[in-house]
């Protein structure tokens, strides 16, 4: 009887495989976030724009600053999860929301500053070649 | 991979990330409640301890599967920037919640002690999860 209690007693005492493959697994995303985030912060967030585009990826706008030449025409490529918008003081600019996968085009023909309305602090600026 | 994940939900993920995680956090309500009632706490629902402790299991699996497929399209995807605020606290919340799913299963599967902190646990992941909630899910609302 009492070997019997003690096996149970082992039994209930020994860690189950699901618990450490779940201990793994949770703990591993914790880790996967935190590696990710502070690889992201090191390498850029966003991927290289291409020439008179500006993408937005992961909150942000890519350049920061696109130097493009007046009566060119500029493309703001949404390859976010996320829905943006391209907004500036003037209204005339003002591209409503560009859902992911998207694209609004603009054809520049003054330098201005412009901001999504939907995520505070992403802003950017086009400036005029020459 | 971006465009993959905006591809196989028609360019909804957000949307579909927002019903999940809205789902997860309602699961973790009931987890609550559950708990509560085979922990003598008061009984927010009537029923036995016994079915509240079955209960508490399937809808425990259930908001980590979901849980665990949101976080994921969260690090292959958006993960990386910490602006504005509300994005860093939603990254670090998530961060806490694995953080405190790995210790409670480690207390409670591996080490098998620590019974007593559980509640405490328990509290706190619920607390996280409507972090993570508040800081996602409420937004995306009131942006919309």
């Amino acid at each position: 009887m009492a070997t019997a209690d003690r096996h149970e007693a082992a039994v209930e005492k020994r860690a189950s495989l699901g618990g450490v493959l779940a201990v793994l697994l949770f703990g591993g995303l914790a880790a996967a976030a935190v590696i990710t985030i502070l690889y992201r912060q090191n390498q850029g967030s966003s991927p290289p724009a291409a020439a008179n585009t500006v993408v937005m990826a992961q909150i942000a706008f890519n350049p920061k600053t696109l130097t493009a030449a007046k009566g060119s025409e500029i493309v703001f490529d949404n390859k976010d999860v996320a829905p943006h918008n391209v907004t500036a003081d003037d209204p005339k600019i003002d591209s409503g929301t560009i859902a992911p996968g998207k694209t609004f085009r603009l054809v520049v023909q003054q330098p201005f500053e412009y901001r999504c309305t939907i995520h505070p602090g992403m802003d950017a600026k086009v400036v005029l070649a020459g | 991979m971006i465009n993959f994940l905006n591809d196989i939900t028609g360019g909804h993920l957000l949307l579909w990330k927002v019903v999940l995680t809205s789902i997860v956090f309602a699961l973790a309500g009931l987890q609550v409640a559950m708990a509560a009632r085979f922990w003598g706490g008061p009984a927010l629902i009537a029923m036995s301890p016994g079915t509240a402790v079955r209960v508490h299991r399937v809808s425990g699996r259930l908001a980590l599967t979901l849980g665990v497929l949101v976080a994921l399209t969260c690090i292959v995807g958006p993960a990386g920037p910490l602006s504005p605020t509300r994005v860093a606290l939603h990254s670090l919340f998530g961060i806490l919640a694995f953080t405190v799913l790995a210790v409670k299963f480690l207390l409670i599967k591996v080490l098998r002690q620590g019974d007593s902190v559980l509640p405490l646990i328990g509290s706190l992941l619920f607390l996280t999860f409507a972090a993570i909630w508040a800081t996602s899910v409420a937004d995306y609302v009131a942006a919309k």
